[in-house]
């Protein structure tokens, strides 16, 4: 289980209608400088490369694909929203698939059917992503750029009734995650281990907020945040190789208009949270003695959660490889029935906090890569109502201080199985052609690297126990933050 | 196979990874009496413990699944209980290995029962707090008759669980877990004959075999009771409410009125009249605010999420169809109503049938680009006893209603005086006065 704030907006069409595409390549201003590739043990071709434009490519190209995906990631989020505009990415995204200026949502919806291809939009705290998926043809390829570039990308429109539909959306978006206890413990825990982060701010906004925000302003938050090309990530993944990619996304944006004229726009976030590779401003570490926070939420299965700060992907110092070993660790901590923390459920120790109670139904754990700051976090579900809170936080620092000072280091059977469990996840997730377009999109945008994504069972086979103690000392250095639900009277 | 296991293969050459999906048939919540309610779960907690040697710890045999890249899943249904799996391709024949012996031969160790009956109560502790786990359970211990084992509740209660010995665990593991009742569908880069010969080898001892039912089926006939007739619309009736009183401890958990309608609808015997009931599910709600019900109650500000399933059980389904919002449970109920009566009477909205359609046909293609979708997929009808040609026959029998068979389905199985009713959040409380003498 995870958080993602935001929601996924519908599939919603695919336009048939225009120029083919070879056609329409002819027309292109290209550009092949910089271009970098690489090839994934599974089999697709990686190639990293910069438009005329300014704004980033990366192909997975990938011979025997029955489909083809074709996502744009913008690095625009809760930080961009000025005061009085919170919830208003997610606002955006929820309108985006909504109709242009050439054609309405009805004929866009019916031209879906059709075609049998999807346009979605969707946003996350620090980031949005438009995308479509179609199948792998040149046709079908072709309808599918021009409908998310020319159209939506280029000339979105974001009709007032389109924009108020969103904000009913978006409304009972919130009201649904008041009754979800964990979605709201993790949310709240977000908040304080990442204050004022991008990635600590809900995406969603509040109900009050969300009422007072006007199609205007999203109009105006597009203008000046989605025609940006330097926070602007193209991704393709499917059989057209990459120069033929460069070649069809450059038409299609020319074609449209984008980006539109820089006097509209913003290049940069403002400067405490700018997302430059180079000098990211990590959140302040969590004060010594910070107080458990209760959400006032009454449950019959408490919620306990603990989070941490962990380092930015993007954090000075930092490399892929750290990453690798983080990943190891959160798997060794909580991943799986055959965790560390998991046995706290399954096989309480006899003495201390628990005397041989299980901590509760479920012992999960969170990793929330951001640039700037992280979030790993170990939650409890369905707690025991007769360990008071306090019992249940000592007996999860306990495992964790018995790893950070060495007492009960990691051994090499956790690192193996925490290995192979992650391998197997990674594959097991990124199935579907779109899954492994976003993910080697978000890697990138990361700092991570889209090379992490097609090296990662290379990558995670070579972090040691060694590197994975180092993490623990660096990640559960410093002070945790408690939320939890409210427990039952003692 | 000889020893009655089903298997189901579905080959996608390019897949990096084998989802294994296999189901217990006659192990669920069904197979109890009020004596042993909460048997079935009971055991697919213990399983995890695994056998061999006695002191084997706990958690052993996950860190072994997890060393071959993938976590063992459990559910507990009415009808079976599933354990799946997804591995990359080079564990597979290894996973299915350990899964089987996981399910025959589990050690039922003393202190394991003790451990896990303390776990169990943690997870009913958060089941009183899913409010639509709340809803679905009171709806089926009330849609059908009494003494149907689908009216006990999926996990027991507090008091069964606490009388249910590692003997009484050990009979009904003895009882139904043999291989004869085990649906196995795997799916990813692999071939029938593999996959038969690894079952043999994980299911198929000689003396495994000799304890496979005998009956086709391989759940015992005398054990089983027969199909549940539908009860016929239009005929008199008044609701049967089945208001959910939560717990002192629960009260204040939600925020949000959920009211849940229950029909009784055809078993997944029939696949077109499956697929009709899956489609008419879809027809009326889905995503929380498309479909024709949802769409409406979401516009009007009263729901925030309107949901439509078909819950398929083998010897009769439930159509299910709830609404959550800030509204009252009185107002909820009635907009409810009031749209199920409009669609009786002035039909379906033109395009409605053909969206419904295409939803379905969606996810099915959705799930079969997944290979764990696709072998739970594949599993579950053949679990419920389905046609065999179930799944190769969907996108057929789907693309095939038409608006009539629609109209049909609405009219016989959604009359809303045969709706059973649950209430979950602030209001059910304040709602149970209401029902009193209301027919069992």
């Amino acid at each position: 289980m995870n958080a993602r704030d935001g929601g996924e907006v519908g599939a919603r069409f695919v336009t048939r209608r225009g120029l083919l595409f070879g056609g329409i390549a002819s027309a292109a201003a290209l550009r092949f400088a910089g271009r970098a590739s690489a090839t994934a043990p599974g089999g697709a071709k990686v190639t990293t490369t910069t438009l005329a434009n300014g704004a980033r490519l990366l192909v997975l190209e990938e011979p025997d694909a029955p489909l083809a995906a074709l996502s744009v990631l913008f690095d625009v989020g809760a930080a961009d929203e000025r005061a009085g505009e919170q919830g208003l990415t997610s606002l955006l995204a929820r309108a985006w698939v909504s109709g242009t200026e050439t054609m309405s949502a009805a004929l866009m919806r019916f031209e879906l059917a059709a075609s049998g291809s999807a346009v979605g939009a969707w946003a996350a705290g620090d980031h949005v992503e438009l995308w479509a998926v179609c199948r792998a043809d040149p046709f079908s390829v072709d309808d599918a750029a021009r409908a998310l570039l020319m159209n939506l990308l280029a000339n979105a429109t974001f009709p007032d009734d389109a924009v108020i539909e969103a904000k009913s959306d978006q409304r009972r978006s919130l009201l649904r995650a008041q009754d979800d206890l964990v979605g709201e413990t993790l949310a709240a825990l977000r908040s304080r281990v990442l204050p004022g982060s991008v990635s600590g701010q809900r995406i969603d906004g509040d109900e009050r907020g969300v009422a007072a925000l006007t199609p205007e302003m999203v109009r105006r938050y597009y203008r000046h945040h989605f025609h940006a090309p330097a926070r602007t990530l193209f991704v393709f993944a499917g059989r057209d190789p990459a120069d033929e990619v460069q070649r069809l996304i450059e038409a299609h944006l020319n074609a449209g208009g984008w980006p539109r004229p820089a006097a509209d726009r913003a290049t940069t976030r403002p400067a405490a949270l700018s997302p430059s590779p180079t000098a990211p401003t990590p959140p302040p570490p969590l004060p010594p003695g910070l107080r458990d926070l209760s959400t006032g939420r009454h449950a019959p299965a408490p919620v306990y959660a603990l989070g941490y700060l962990a380092p930015g992907t993007a954090s000075p110092g930092r490399t892929p490889a750290d990453w690798a070993a983080l990943r190891v660790l959160d798997a060794v901590l909580a991943g799986g029935k055959g965790s560390r923390l998991f046995a706290l459920r399954d096989r309480p120790p006899a003495d201390g906090p628990l005397k041989g109670r299980p901590v509760g139904y479920d012992v999960r754990s969170l990793l929330e890569p951001g640039r700037q700051g992280s979030l790993w976090a170990v939650y409890v579900e369905g707690c025991a109502p007769d360990v008071p809170p306090a019992q249940i936080k000592a007996a999860l620092l306990g495992e964790l201080a018995a790893l950070r000072d060495g007492s009960r280091p990691v051994t090499e059977p956790e690192v193996a199985r925490a290995k192979a469990l992650l391998i197997g996840q990674h594959a097991r997730d990124r199935q579907r052609l779109k899954d492994r377009a976003y993910q080697a999109g978000r890697a990138e945008m990361l700092g991570i690297g889209a090379g992490f994504e097609a090296e990662f069972e290379a990558r995670i086979g070579a972090v040691t126990a060694e590197a994975v103690g180092s993490a623990a000392r660096t990640l559960l250095g410093g002070n945790p933050a408690a939320v939890h639900t409210e427990f039952p009277a003692p | 196979m000889e020893s009655g296991a089903r298997l189901l293969v579905a080959a996608r050459p390019a897949s990096d990874v084998v989802a294994i999906d296999l189901r217990v048939r006659g192990a669920g919540s069904a197979a109890e009496s009020a004596a042993n309610s909460g048997a079935a779960h009971f055991v697919e907690h213990l399983v995890f413990k695994g056998g061999g040697a006695p002191d084997a710890p706990p958690g052993a045999l996950d860190a072994a699944f997890e060393s071959l890249g993938g976590e063992v899943g459990a559910q507990t249904s009415r009808d079976f209980v599933t354990y799946s799996i997804t591995v990359p391709e080079k564990n597979w024949k290894v996973a299915l290995r350990l899964l089987g012996s996981m399910l025959l031969s589990p050690a039922f160790r003393p202190a394991d029962v003790e451990a896990e009956r303390a776990v169990i109560r943690r997870e009913m502790a958060v089941a009183r707090g899913d409010a639509r786990r709340l809803g679905i359970g009171a709806l089926a211990g009330a849609a059908f008759p009494v003494g149907d084992p689908y009216r006990l509740p999926l996990m027991g209660t507090e008091q069964s669980i606490g009388k249910l010995t590692d003997a009484d665990l050990r009979a009904f593991h003895a009882a139904h877990y043999r291989p004869g009742r085990f649906t196995l569908a795997v799916a990813g880069p692999v071939s029938l004959e593999a996959v038969r010969e690894a079952a043999a080898e994980a299911f198929g001892g000689a003396s495994r075999t000799e304890t496979a039912a005998a009956t086709g089926n391989g759940v015992s006939v005398a054990a089983e009771a027969g199909e549940v007739p539908l009860v016929s619309a239009g005929a008199e009736a008044r609701p049967v409410r089945a208001v959910v009183l939560p717990p002192a401890d629960a009260r204040t958990a939600a925020t949000l009125n959920t009211v849940f309608f229950a029909f009784r609808v055809p078993a997944p015997r029939d696949p077109a009249e499956a697929a009709l009931a899956e489609v008419t599910a879809s027809l009326l709600a889905r995503g929380g605010d498309e479909g024709c019900v949802a769409k409406r109650l979401t516009a009007s500000g009263l729901a925030v999420a309107v949901r439509a399933e078909y819950l398929a059980l083998r010897r009769g389904g439930l159509l299910l169809l709830s609404a959550t919002g800030r509204g009252t449970a009185d107002e909820l109920e009635s907009a409810l109503v009031a749209e199920l009566v409009r669609l009786r009477e002035d039909g379906v909205p033109p395009g409605e049938v053909e969206a419904a359609k295409y939803a379905r046909l969606g996810q099915a293609m959705a799930d079969g680009e997944v290979a764990d979708a696709l072998a739970a997929r594949l599993a579950y009808y053949d679990a419920l006893d389905a046609a065999p040609d179930w799944y190769e026959g969907y996108a057929g029998r789907v693309s095939a209603l038409t608006d009539a068979d629609l109209a049909r389905s609405v009219r016989d199985w959604l009359a809303p005086a045969r709706r059973v009713v649950a209430v979950t959040g602030p209001d059910a409380a304040a709602t149970a006065p209401s029902v009193a003498g209301a027919r069992p």
